[in-house]
Formats: structure tokens, sequence, C-alpha cells
């Protein structure tokens, strides 16, 4: 199997695959160089939908756009041919399972209120423009939340209600709460919050889990007791307001039932071992990223594997961050120009293309974090289920809220997905797209849940499912 | 088009014709200006007075106390900081939950408005913060550790110290209907896990209860018919959360009880009496901290490359030292509100002091620095230069926009469409201020950022620590600016300046600053935005403030006006 190695076949160490590759530019060069004389022919995998086996989805996003040709597969490419890029070469062990899209654009974000991060955030799976509003974006632009409901939340509402947890939304150093840190919505302005912190994700998602069957039951009297006295209360007050504030009692309401039906779900898990808790201190620092990046990579895959929730988000820091990423060994393109101040993610993604330590660092940036994506792949891949694997019956999907990070654009956005080909997707497949809206990505995953919503996200841009996505 | 707001809208794009600005970039307007105005009172309706924030519209010196303009009420959820300290108070005791709720989001800078909503995961962090705090609430140093219902069960000593909690939980008296829904979870569940259990379950629902997690305003019908005043109950809610960010403590519950604060000579006393207490300098700091978007030195780390041996401690101790000094030198020296943008004092612990080369002291201490340097008051705050600053260098936009924005509360123009927005790379041989300068004299960017970058590089005398400089890369600093196009057109407030000092104290005695100080307060204390129709809410207190400049009179003017004790009719209340 061709799984084992880079496309200029280099065999990746498993300890490399976890803490991502850093590799120098010069490496990335010379490999490329090779590669372009003997491109690797793999085989595209045909989807097969396999019965009986729940289907799960993660969307994850990492922010502030890319560098495209160090990130879309290397010129000379063809749907089934095609050689990752620098960037995306961690993921080489996966290119059989992956899908790469080019051409996609984000025309749909672009009729609304905001600027380009806001507008991204807000609208790359809700597909759609945000609402007018007071939050105030990088440049002075003000803009609210999205306007409707995200993809994430409407894969949830249909396949969320057989789960504990009908979607689980984790995020590393998402810090703030405003359009640029939420991608996620239950509908129009009503955006949902990442946990941060891997022990309180853990908390949620396990914490009664492995508690005695008695001491359980116990618990979920006592719990359900306060909760329907809560509810009566609800309904107490909902008697004595105007119809907005109903909406927005009952809003809450509907959580509170939904704490309810997680209760009444635990503890019907079978053969599913709990894992061991995250022990990550100071989860909200910048130097903890690593670590809480890896816990939280662990909870989604035990909360996927255990059917505590088959739909799940990770928001990798709020657009327009200023993060360093001092555990990334970046090999200076040229020691003479490299400055060490420049290592700010929003101040990295902005250099322009003459600066090329910047880029440097920013490639080798983005190829940790693929190293990362490439861990959380092998983790799925490493649960046997049905005739496969977790892997193949989790769609993974990689969204950026940008294109091109010093640009600004919405053009060409960098999206791939991984696994699902137990829910009918051909996979190892690079996919060139003209101008198509990303309204029909959006949809094409829908389908992928048999929801046959047309008018998803922005009708002006709706055509339907991309074509040659099955 | 409602005519005033088109009014509004051509006053303003007739100044900026006359003074040739407008181009790609439209003027700055003043946030909430296109509100949809209707006039109270024809009487009342005159222009603008020029040189004041256009908002509200009308003259304030022929308000009556006939003039009741309410605003509209919702239920407002709880905050972080309002969650926990009601926790305190309600138990005489820090309960200590260490649930950590997610941030509120934001609506006008500000939590506690509209936009802060319940999530799934708060309303599961609810439930987890109340499973500890109902446990911790009736153990050691609680204000119902001995209580003698806590110890041993008796159904009528359960029910009234149910009733008692909850009175207290939901700040108003119980209904019956409520002291039946408590009471069975007790009842249901006190046979099987016994009575302190399944009291400390009948706390838990107290406080998931909406009637704790929400204030709720109904208010009764006032006989004009036009707008609902609030009771006393719902008052002193009004008046603890807006001046101590908490619940009522027993005094204000007893006054609430005598309906004393039904009359604006009993709220104003109760006000005066809380404004004389600790709490209100907690709470004083909740709204400075958002008003001046402290938060985002939670978000940003300085580059350990750039400032050598930065620790994390530093971004908690600058905003520390920032509301130390707003509580310090205007509310507890009196209330000056001038000293706000003269004061020449800076704050640091340990923490900081080494790095402004200051003594070393544990707690925050105070330091009367040069004037001619530290002298502009918050403009010259190092915690807030930091934070209006970027990681490894300044940004002049940062500080030019928050002059603009947060002082002066003009909302800047949108960019055009279509303009890459490339920031300047870092040049060793250039300062900052060449670099920025040279950015933003491309043509597209050139007619917005003549609103902000010229006063941002009159910062530029302070790096990114807040630490006065006068030379950047060998290079001297330029600290020149100028603030122009200001939405008053204030030429006292308008014009060329070196240095924060010399423009905070411009700032300090100008009509917009002052007016837009109180407007900030008025949309933390009412959790909305100004309208038209608030002439004889906010116009009323902008007019009183620009009389006796003190802070502490502000806090009790808001509390007279006829909005902060009604609300509208929103929809027929039963």
């Amino acid at each position: 199997m061709s799984r084992s190695l880079l496309p200029w076949g280099r065999p990746v160490p498993a300890a490399d695959r976890a803490r991502g590759l850093a590799l120098s530019r010069r490496h990335f060069l010379r490999g490329a160089a090779g590669a372009a004389v003997a491109l690797p022919w793999l085989a595209s995998r045909p989807g097969h939908a396999q019965s009986g086996m729940p289907h799960r989805v993660v969307f994850i996003c990492h922010p502030n756009g890319v560098i495209p040709d160090a990130w879309f597969p290397l010129p000379g490419a063809s749907e089934t041919a095609f050689n990752l890029s620098p960037v995306l070469s961690p993921l080489a062990p996966y290119q059989d399972r992956l899908n790469v899209f080019s051409g996609i654009n984000m025309y749909a974000v672009q009729s609304g209120p905001g600027e380009p991060h806001q507008q991204g955030m807000g609208g790359v799976l809700t597909g759609a423009p945000l609402n007018e509003g007071d939050f105030i974006g990088g440049d002075g632009s003000k803009a609210g939340w999205a306007s409707s409901i995200s993809v994430d939340q409407r894969i949830a509402q249909h396949i969320g209600q057989t789960t504990a947890l009908p979607s689980l939304h984790l995020g590393v150093r998402c810090l703030t709460a405003e359009v640029r840190s939420r991608m996620s919505y239950l509908g129009p302005d009503a955006p949902v919050p990442p946990i941060n912190d891997p022990a309180q994700a853990f908390d949620i998602v396990f914490s009664d889990m492995g508690t005695e069957t008695e001491e359980l039951q116990a618990l979920r009297t006592r719990r359900q007791s306060v909760l329907d006295a809560v509810g009566r209360q609800f309904k107490l007050l909902n008697q004595q307001v105007s119809t907005a504030d109903k909406q927005r009692l009952e809003q809450h309401l509907d959580f509170v039932r939904g704490v309810e039906h997680r209760l009444a779900k635990i503890g019907s898990l079978s053969g599913c071992g709990v894992p061991e808790g995250p022990n990550v201190t100071g989860p909200l620092e910048v130097g903890s990223i690593p670590d809480v990046t890896a816990a939280q990579f662990d909870i989604i895959t035990a909360a996927l594997a255990c059917n505590v929730t088959h739909v799940a988000t990770l928001q990798f820091m709020n657009a327009q961050n200023d993060v360093p990423h001092p555990w990334v060994d970046v090999t200076p393109e040229d020691p003479d120009t490299f400055t060490p101040a420049n290592n700010l993610g929003h101040a990295l993604s902005h250099a322009g293309p003459s600066s090329l330590s910047q880029r440097n660092e920013l490639v080798q940036r983005h190829t940790w974090l693929m190293g990362q994506i490439a861990g959380f792949l092998e983790r799925l891949d490493s649960i046997p289920e049905g005739e496969g694997t977790l892997l193949d019956n989790t769609v993974v999907v990689l969204v950026n809220e940008l294109a091109v990070g010093n640009a600004h654009t919405h053009t060409n956005m960098p999206f791939l997905t991984a696994g699902g080909a137990g829910l009918g997707l051909p996979t190892g497949r690079f996919l060139e797209y003209e101008n198509a809206s990303h309204c029909d990505f959006l949809v094409s995953l829908l389908r992928m849940f048999d929801i046959d919503d047309a008018t998803f996200g922005d009708p002006d841009h709706n055509t339907g499912p991309l074509s040659g996505f099955f | 088009m409602d005519p005033d707001v088109i009014h509004i809208r051509h006053m303003r794009t007739g100044w900026f014709l006359a003074l040739g600005v407008l181009s790609a970039c439209t003027p700055p307007a003043v946030s909430s200006v296109d509100v949809p105005v209707q006039a109270p009172d024809p009487g009342l309706a005159v222009e603008a007075p020029r040189g004041r924030l256009p908002m509200p519209m009308g003259n304030p010196d022929q308000c009556t106390d006939q003039d009741v303009v309410p605003g509209a009420s919702y239920p407002r959820l709880l905050t972080r900081t309002e969650y926990d300290n009601t926790l305190r108070d309600l138990f005489g005791l820090d309960v200590a939950h260490d649930v950590a709720f997610p941030p509120e989001n934001e609506t006008l800078g500000f939590a506690n408005g509209t936009s802060h909503a319940a999530s799934s995961l708060l309303v599961e962090l609810y439930l987890k913060a109340s499973e500890r705090a109902a446990r911790r609430g009736l153990g050691p140093g609680s204000r119902y550790a001995d209580h003698p219902c806590v110890g041993h069960g008796d159904a009528g000593c359960v029910g009234d110290f149910v009733a008692d909690f909850a009175t207290r939980a939901f700040r108003r008296p119980l209904v019956d209907e409520e002291k039946l829904i408590l009471g069975r979870v007790y009842d249901e569940l006190a046979p099987a896990l016994g009575h302190r259990e399944a009291l400390i379950a009948t706390l838990e629902a107290v406080l998931q209860s909406p009637q704790f997690l929400y204030r709720v305003e109904r208010g009764t019908l006032d006989d004009s018919g036009a707008f609902r005043t609030l009771d006393s109950y719902e008052l002193a809610s009004r008046l603890s959360y807006f001046l101590w960010a908490s619940m009522p403590d027993d005094a204000l519950f007893e006054a609430a009880a005598r309906d004393e604060l039904s009359t604006e000579a009993g709220l104003v006393a109760q006000a005066r009496r809380m404004l004389s207490d600790d709490k209100a300098a907690s709470a004083l700091r909740e709204f400075h901290a958002q008003w001046l978007g402290l938060a985002q030195l939670h978000v940003y780390d300085k580059d350990p490359d750039v400032f050598d041996g930065y620790d994390p401690s530093w971004r908690s101790a600058w905003a520390d030292s920032v509301l130390s000094f707003i509580t310090h030198e205007t509310f507890f020296a009196g209330g000056d509100f001038e000293a706000l943008y003269t004061s020449n004092a800076v704050y640091t612990d340990a923490t900081l002091a080494p790095l402004y080369g200051l003594p070393e002291s544990n707690d925050m201490a105070r330091h009367a620095l040069p004037p001619d340097v530290y002298g502009g008051g918050l403009l010259t705050q190092p915690g807030l230069l930091a934070a209006l600053a970027n990681a490894n260098q300044t940004s002049p936009i940062k500080r030019g926009v928050f002059v603009r924005e947060h002082i002066l509360c003009e909302v800047l123009p949108d960019p055009p469409a279509d303009v890459p927005i490339v920031p300047p790379d870092p040049d060793p041989n250039a300062t900052t201020r060449e670099r920025f300068a040279a950015h933003t004299a491309e043509e597209s960017c050139r007619d917005c950022h003549e609103l902000i970058d010229p006063v941002g590089f009159g910062f530029e005398g302070y790096d990114a620590l807040g630490r006065h400089r006068t030379e950047e890369n060998g290079l001297p600093i330029d600290d020149s600016g100028s603030l122009m196009y200001t939405w008053s057109m204030d030429s006292a407030l308008e014009g060329d300046f070196h240095g924060p000092v010399e423009l905070a104290g411009r700032i300090g005695k100008s009509d917009q600053a002052r007016d837009c100080y109180a407007t900030q307060w008025f949309r933390y204390a009412l959790g909305r935005a100004e309208t038209g129709l608030d002439v004889c809410n906010l116009g009323v207190v902008r007019h009183k403030f620009e009389q006796h400049e003190n802070v502490r009179e502000l806090l009790l003017d808001i509390v007279r006006m006829p909005a902060f004790r009604t609300r509208d009719l929103g929809e027929v209340l039963p």
C-alpha cells in the first residue's frame, strides 16, 4: 500500500506524523522537483456506502488563509494522479482517502457586510452573507453574526437525535466571542461556542459514563427531578412575557432539554472504553496549543467511536489571531533575512510574496498543522468498524475562512475532505472546479447525509451538488 | 426613511463636503445614528446643538417630569461576572464553582447586552456549576451553614427555607406555583437521597431557573397607558446590577419591600449608599474593562523574541493597572471626569514595576510620574498602550481607532471593497511611523486612514509595552499627531498635537468625549443603544454631566432617568 510513503518516496516515521513534519523549504523544493519527474500513481477509491454503520462528520477550520502554491497539489496533476503539496505532505499516508478541491469560491459570503475574515468565518459553513451588526473587524468594517444555520447544525438536526450530544464543538485557543471566532450556527444570530479546555470537553462528553450503573441511575434520577423543576419554571415564566422574550427563553429551554437528552442517553453505550481524561495545564496559553490540539482530537475520536455524537467541529483559534507557534521548528530560508519577530499568526499571513522567510515560516506552520490532522486521521483509521475503519464512516472536512492570507480573498478556497468512503464518497481525488460556489460544496456534504436541501445557504449561489462530487 | 435620519445624514455629508474630505471614504458616523427617530414631542425636536454628539435629537432643557420615554426591556442573562458575584452575595461565600463559562457575545462592546444568550454549552455548565455551588453553599462559611433547616428535615421548616432562599435568588417574592415546583424536587428526592441531598438538589433547581439566570422586568401599566413602571423589586435589581454587578443586599431588599424605590428620592438614596460600598468599585472596573476592551490583553501575548522576559502574567497585571488607575483617580478621588485624561498616576505591582523602572510593591501602588510624559490619564496608561499594540510592535492604527471609536464614540467607515489589506513588512532601518505612513499613502487607503493614522502616530512615543521612548531602531521618534474631521467639529478638540498628553488634555475638556463617556454608561446600564427618543433620558444626563463633570453624579443621573425606572409596553402582558 502506498500510504506509508510521501510522494517523493520518503517514509514517514510514526513519531513524525504525530508531531508534524518540520522540513525546510529546501527539502520541499528538492522533493517536489524529484516528484515532478516520477509522479506516483495513486488509485482513487470508490465510495461504498455501508449499511448499518453510523455516519459521522467532523469540520476543522484553521483561519487566516494559506499560500496557495504551497497548499494545492503540484502542477501537472490530474483527478487521480497528483502530488500533495509541501503543506499537505503529512497527509500523504492517507492520500487515497483524501479529496482535495480547487476552484471553489465563497461568493455567498461577499454580498453582505463585514470584512473578509468576518465574512469568511460566518459564511464558510453557513453559505450565506452576514447580518448587519456591531462587531468591528480588523479594518474597521462592521458586521453581525451569520444569517443562517451552518451545515454541521443542519446535519445534526438530521442525525443528532440518536446520540447523547447532537453535536460537539471544540476549539483550540479560540478565545473571543464574536463573528471571527464562530463558524457553527443554530440559525440566524445563534452562534455555537466551542469548548477550548479539553478537561471541560472531556467532562461534558464522558464524565458521567464511567460511573457505576447504580450510581449513574441515582444521579440521573436526581438530575431529572431538578431539570423537571427547571422546565416548569420556564413554562411558568413563559406565561408572563412577550412573544419575543418567550423565544429567547424557549431557546434556553431547548438547551435544557438537550441536557436531559444527554443524560437519558448515557449508559446506553456498549463496547466503548472511556479514554483517560486529558491533563493540560493552562489550556488557553499559546504554549499549550500542541497539547490541547492532541487532546481535542483524542476527545473527538472517542466521542465518535463511542457514538456520543456523530457531528463535531474543531476551530483552530479565531480568525485574525496573532498567535505565534514557537514549537514549530522553522528552518530559515535564508539565515540573513530571518526575522523571528514576525512569527505571529495574522501578521505572518499578511507577508507579501517577496517575504521569503515569512512565507517559509507560514508554510512550515501549516505543515505542522497538517501533521496534527494526519494524526487525527490515523486515530480514526486505527478503530475498526464494519468492513473498514472509523475513518471510512467519518467524513473530515477541512476549511479556512480565507483563501489567500495576504490578499484576504475568498477565491479558490483551500478545502479538502478525508475519509467518508462508507458514506458513498469516492476518495483519492483532486477535484478541480472552475469558479464553483461553496454553497454547492456544502450542499454536496448535506447530500452525503441524505439531506436534499437545494436552498441551503444563499439561494443566489446555490446550484445544487458539485458535479463529479460523488 | 425617517426624515430625522435623513436630516442627520445631510448634516454629516454637508460638513464633509464643505471640508473637502468626502471621497471614496464616507465620513465617520456616530454609532446607532440610524435608529429610526420619532420625535417624542414636536416642541422638543430642535436641531442637535453643534459640537455635541447628535443623538438624541431634541433639547434636554425642555424636558419635564411628564416626558417619560421608556426603552425596550428583554430578559437579560447574567454575565459571568454577575453570576459569580450573585452566588457570592447569595451565599455570603465565594463558592468557587470552578466552571469556566464561555465568554459573552458582545453588544456595542459590552458583555451584558442582547447578544449575550444561552448556548447548549452554557446550559450544560450551569448544571455543573449549580451542583457545586449548591453543595458548597450549604457548607462551612455560608450564610446558610447554621440554618436550623439545613441540619434536619421538617416539612414546614424546609418549605420556609427554600422559599427564603429562592426569594433572594429570584430577587423578588415567590409566587405560589414556584413554591410548589421547588417543593416537589425536595419531596421527590428526600426519600431516596435523604434530607440534605434533597435540599441541595432543590437549590440546584433554583440556580438553573430562568428566574435566577435572567433579569425579567414586567412592570405595571402606567395610568397614561404609554409605558410600564418597574416595581420596587425590579428596580432593586436594576440598581444592583448597574452599580454592583450583583444581586441586591438585605438593605436594598428591605427598601424594595417598603416600596421606597418607587420615588426618585428613595431610588437615589439607595444608589448613593451603594456607590460608597466596595462592591461599586468592582462593578466600576467591570464597566471600564469592557468599554476599554481590556479583554484584548488576554488574547494577545507579546512576542518574547522582541520583549525579553515576557511572561503571560503581564497581561492581567496590565488590566489590573489600568483599572486601578480608573477606580482610584476618578471614582475614589471624588469622581472628577477630567482626571481621567489629566492624571499622571500609574499603578504597578511587582510584575510591572521593573518594566517601567519603578519601585516594586506587592500590590498595585500609585506612582506620580512626570506629567509631560505620563500626564495624559487614560491615554498614557502603560497597560492600555500595551493592549493597543501588536505583539512585536506598536499599532498606530489600533490606537487611532481606539480614540475615535471608544473615546469619541465615532464609527469609522468601511474601507472600499476589493482593497487588499497588507500591512507593511517590518524594516530594521525605518520607524513604525515611516512604514505605516508609506503603507497608507496608497490612494485607496488614504482617505479613511487620514482619520485614523494621524491620531495613532501621535502615540509613537510609547512602545508596545507602553514605555516611553524617544528612538526606534536608532531613529528619532516623531510623535506629532493630528485629530481632524471629528463628528463635533470642535475647534478646541481638533488640530495638530505632540504626544497623547496634549491630545488627552483636549479630549478631557471636549463635549464629544464627555458625551461619549456618558453614552457608554447609558448603554451598559440599560443593555441597549440610545435612540433618537432618549432626549429626556440620555440627553438630560449629558446636559447635567457637562455641568458637574463628576462620574459619581453621572451614575446617579442615569438612575434618575425616566428610562431607568420604566420600560416600553412590549406586548400586552397578562
